[in-house]
């Protein structure tokens, strides 16, 4: 019963301006990033992949999370908002079934688009001599930050009842998580005396942070870029450690966002 | 087929359906008519479960909130503004007779029926057809459903009278073995298709009656044409005024 439902929301969103807008721009993006930085790789050798990689990793973890949230939060506020959704859950299908369909169709939709987006680009890497290992290790973690702000989103979309709203609610969790990275709030422990176990706690739990340190972690053995809370993180947990952390983070966002999303939907429904 | 006991529904401070108790038979045609915010709407809900209430309510014997699915499958809906899908009427009708398991031909059939031919506007969005042609499209659909009970929330609200007449018509052709509910605000439409009449008024049943085929109070007690009309009048009189008056 859930098939044609998920089916109907994979060609939605692929029907949708943003599914190829967003595919169009990732890839242009990412293939300049790895254009400019061929030059670095000639001289620099590995380390010259990882600033290449690195470049593309930090455009994905602001791009990724804004083409993942959008479609989600709209998902289900903007069929409550036409009335479509009643109308949908007054067949012979349960609300678990339905919001179970909104999540594969979106993830699968924002997934194919992030898989051409970055697809492309780690056809060029590889073309050029960039290790697959660091391709694939940077396909997973953009997937996986991926299908968590669906998660999220979604969570969002099951409570709101229009699409403005969600809209404006899904950008501003966006800019929290995108915002208050630890860089951008270490001032602001130092400050308020705040222990820095907490920084680094943060810097796993937020999605984006999780995302961004795994990623420096698997990409730059020497980690000159992950920070004083990352550079903690390693030495406690180690490079295994801490992607495992971060990988953690983002399935528990992506688990928990499904599951608190899917409650409060179907006690909504019913 | 479908049994209410002590149903009620709230939204905050404000009582929508107050302990109603309601016994719809098999093959009956029940009206529920009552004016605008009456609770018409919110009754055919809470059989469809869409949304949350006090009390029980079961189709065919199955439980509306523990079973809901099971009970949607013998519920056939044709909602009062009909909500309109990103999609062509093609692809409207195909998803929604697979999750019914409505074959392609059963529903243009119906559709057909209804003056509507799925050759010539089944790739038409839905947005460009007309209130009268979705309307058509989601009737087309509850019928070929083939499902035990149809529920229609004012399914004529949006269409123009030559429309509605058709609507109408086509509905007092439909199988005399089915459940019917018509939610509706015209007692024309009431006596035109159904054989019971309930009148429903700020969230309680003030009437329930069978509806006689002829002028005048017929065998069964019941009642229709013009002093159906003085009924009515008189039962949302009655109910709008305080307790101590009645």
């Amino acid at each position: 019963m859930i098939g044609p439902l998920v089916r109907r929301e994979i060609r939605d969103a692929i029907r949708r301006y943003w599914f190829v807008v967003n595919a169009v721009v990732f890839a242009s993006a990412g293939l300049l990033l790895m254009l400019f930085g061929q030059s670095d790789v000639m001289v620099l050798g590995y380390r010259g992949f990882a600033r290449s990689l690195a470049g593309l990793m930090h455009l994905a973890l602001v791009f990724v999370p804004l083409m993942a949230i959008i479609p989600a939060v709209v998902a289900i506020s903007g069929e409550r908002e036409t009335g479509t959704l009643d109308y949908i859950l007054a067949q012979p299908v349960t609300a678990s079934q339905v919001f179970a369909s909104k999540w594969l169709g979106v993830a699968t939709a924002v997934l194919i688009s992030v898989l051409i987006g970055l697809g492309i680009t780690g056809v060029v890497a590889l073309a050029r001599g960039v290790p697959s290992a660091l391709i694939f290790s940077l396909l997973a973690l953009t997937l996986l930050l991926a299908a968590a702000f669906v998660s999220i989103g979604l969570f969002v979309s099951s409570f709101t009842a229009s699409r403005t709203r969600a809209t404006s609610i899904g950008l501003t969790v966006w800019l929290i998580l995108l915002g208050l990275g630890t860089l951008g709030i270490m001032s602001s422990f130092v400050q308020w005396g705040l222990q820095p176990t907490l920084l680094q706690v943060w810097a796993v739990v937020n999605p984006i942070e999780a995302y961004r340190l795994a990623g420096i972690t698997i990409m730059d053995p020497s980690a000159t870029s992950l920070g004083a809370v990352g550079q903690a993180l390693l030495g406690r947990f180690g490079q295994t450690g801490v992607v495992a952390l971060a990988g953690a983070s983002m399935i528990g966002w992506c688990v928990g966002g499904l599951v608190a999303g899917k409650k409060l939907f179907s006690a909504r429904a019913l | 087929m479908i049994a209410a006991n002590q149903l009620t529904k709230r939204y905050g401070k404000h009582t929508i359906l107050e302990a109603i108790d309601l016994e719809i038979g098999d093959s009956e045609r029940v009206a529920v008519l009552g004016s605008n915010g009456a609770g018409k709407t919110t009754l055919l809900k809470c059989m469809l479960g869409l949304v949350d209430f006090e009390g029980r309510l079961t189709i065919d014997g199955l439980n509306v909130k523990s079973s809901g699915r099971a009970a949607r499958q013998r519920l056939a809906y044709v909602p009062q503004m009909p909500p309109v899908f990103d999609l062509s009427l093609s692809a409207f009708l195909e998803l929604f007779g697979k999750i019914r398991s409505v074959d392609r031909v059963s529903v243009a059939s119906r559709l057909s029926d209804l003056g509507l031919v799925l050759d010539v506007y089944g790739d038409k969005p839905m947005r460009q057809l007309s209130g009268g042609m979705l309307q058509k499209a989601y009737l087309a659909l509850a019928l070929a459903a083939d499902s035990a009970v149809l529920l229609l929330d004012e399914p004529t609200a949006g269409l123009d009278p030559g429309s509605r007449r058709d609507f109408i018509e086509h509905l007092a052709e439909v199988n005399g073995d089915r459940c019917m509910v018509l939610a509706t605000h015209r007692l024309e439409e009431a006596e035109a298709i159904t054989d019971r009449l309930i009148i429903l008024h700020r969230g309680g049943i003030v009437f329930d009656s069978p509806l006689g085929e002829s002028n005048g109070t017929d065998a069964r007690g019941s009642i229709s044409g013009r002093e159906l009309e003085q009924v009515v009048k008189r039962c949302l009189t009655v109910a709008d005024q305080p307790a101590g008056d009645q």
